[in-house]
């Protein structure tokens, strides 16, 4: 069964066995996306069981012909977006000040910088490593990109989904992880862990 | 094009506009060298893309939330009755039954859900209330101030400075249960404080309509001349917050089925009003001294406005209001 079929099912014959499937359906993906979100373990998990909650409760203003996974990330991102406020866990660093060039054509150099500069193998970091410092950078990113960069690249959603859960232009979207990436890189090609300085 | 090329490797585009990438791919080889090069620039950000996993039992936990919060049992389908056993005088007894409770039930029904809704509307009215009064023991004594002109010149804008500096969590607690808004709106979500700064014309009245939700803010008043936000005296006949009123007289709100308001007090206290007048006093408060929506005419002239009413003072006029940062 589709996940709007699931939801229909548990809304219109209240069918228990159709909610507890959608919500095993997402528990990874959509508690990865909150993880990332608040990087809290302990929120994630709080905004989690809050979306399904409000699933539950919003689910008779589902409209039939609506896609259901754009639906659950507005309700999730909504979520996360409030449990921020109640913690009040406001973000200190911020990947600007490594930023030393602005503009479009930054791009460019440095992906030239990538493409000409290949790491020797005894050179590369632990992939873990990496992660781990790919995850801070993330989470260090001003909140509007760090929500562009989470929606679009690490869950894969479209960006007129991404545009609709976060109610901006689509435009807006592209030019936001845009930046995004282009942050994320001048940090990377700073950062101790590249072997490329 | 960079935009489109990003959204081109990771599938974020729709249909028409990955086919018309494809396209000027083919044809422009150094398009493609620049999608390698993107290609290139993403890679760093691979490493981060593991999932992470979820705590164990969450999917479980997060049922018995769901069941626990909304005290209802999501029971599986009863099997269907079996057929052929039902006779015309069955049906007959059975509407009767049915009539008869109905009109039994409905009245006390109705009510009842009024009762809850209104109880409900009144609960929110406190939290926000003692948000309020939290905010003016770290702002001097002042509650949120309504700006003279400006993205921050509607009465809503009380929600958007309470939860901005965490005094209220939950977006829900800023809609009544009774109110058309409650209906409407699917997900409601008050706006940060950098959303309506960014916003402009039809988008800025907008979120001036909604984003005191379903309820109504105190205007603040004039004194010598000079606009000033409301300062916590903790008066009992003060009214500070309401249920929104109409945005045209007679000002009442249509919360409740048109029946009354409830109106919060500055000493906290909520009442539920069936006159626009405060409890104890002959203050209209929907209205200043003049008959007007606009600020009181004095320090005890309360004035609730809806989401978007503002303050309408000529934009010369200087805000004093002292403010101390969380």
């Amino acid at each position: 069964m589709s996940d709007e079929e699931l939801l229909l099912a548990h809304r219109d014959q209240a069918d228990r066995l159709a909610f507890t499937e959608l919500v095993r359906r997402y528990e990874r993906e959509l508690y990865s996306y909150l993880r990332r979100y608040l990087g809290d373990a302990s929120m994630a998990e709080d905004a989690f069981q809050s979306t399904f909650l409000q699933v539950h409760l919003k689910s008779d203003q589902f409209e039939e012909g609506r896609k259901f996974r754009p639906w659950l990330y507005t309700i999730a991102t909504n979520q996360a977006i409030d449990a921020q406020r109640r913690n009040k866990r406001h973000r200190s660093v911020s990947l600007d000040r490594n930023t030393k060039h602005q503009g479009s054509d930054d791009l460019g150099s440095l992906m030239d910088l990538l493409v000409s500069k290949e790491p020797t193998p005894d050179a590369r970091v632990d992939a873990s490593q990496q992660g781990e410092w790919i995850r801070a950078a993330v989470e260090a990113l001003p909140e509007s990109y760090r929500e562009a960069v989470n929606l679009v690249y690490y869950q894969g959603l479209k960006y007129r989904e991404a545009a609709d859960i976060l109610n901006i232009p689509v435009g807006t979207v592209k030019s936001r992880l845009h930046s995004a990436i282009l942050k994320l890189n001048e940090a990377w090609l700073q950062s101790p862990l590249n072997s490329n300085p | 094009m960079r935009e489109q090329l990003i959204g081109y490797l990771l599938d974020a585009l729709d249909p028409a506009e990955h086919e018309t990438v494809e396209v000027h791919l083919s044809r422009d080889p150094q398009l493609k060298r620049e999608l390698e090069l993107i290609s290139r620039a993403l890679a760093p950000l691979e490493a981060g893309k593991g999932h992470f996993d979820p705590p164990q039992g969450l999917a479980e936990r997060t049922c018995e939330f769901v069941i626990r919060q909304t005290q209802i049992t999501i029971a599986p389908p009863e099997p269907a009755l079996a057929r052929g056993h039902w006779r015309v005088a069955d049906f007959v007894v059975a509407a009767g039954i049915f009539f008869a409770a109905t009109m039994l039930f409905f009245p006390a029904m109705n009510q009842s859900r009024f009762a809850a809704r209104l109880s409900g509307c009144q609960d929110n009215l406190r939290k926000i209330g003692t948000a309020l009064t939290d905010y003016s023991v770290l702002h001097n004594g002042y509650f949120p101030d309504v700006a003279v002109e400006g993205a921050n010149s509607a009465a809503g804008i009380y929600a958007s400075k309470l939860f901005e500096q965490g005094f209220l969590d939950g977006s829900n607690v800023i809609v009544c249960p009774a109110s058309s808004l409650a209906e409407q709106v699917i997900e409601f979500r008050v706006p940060t404080l950098a959303e309506i700064q960014a916003a402009r014309g039809a988008q800025l009245a907008r979120l001036h309509e909604q984003m005191g939700g379903s309820y109504g803010y105190n205007l603040g008043y004039v004194s010598d001349g000079e606009y000033r936000p409301t300062k916590n005296l903790r008066r009992p006949t003060f009214a500070l917050m309401s249920d929104a009123p109409r945005s045209q007289a007679p000002y009442y709100s249509l919360n409740h089925q048109g029946y009354g308001q409830n109106v919060l007090f500055e000493d906290l206290h909520v009442q539920y009003l069936t006159t626009c007048k405060a409890h104890g006093c002959d203050d209209d408060i929907f209205v200043n001294d003049s008959g007007q929506v606009a600020p009181g005419l004095h320090l005890h002239d309360a004035v609730i406005g809806a989401s978007h009413s503002k303050p309408g003072m000529r934009p010369t006029v200087i805000q004093p209001v002292p403010r101390l940062e969380r």
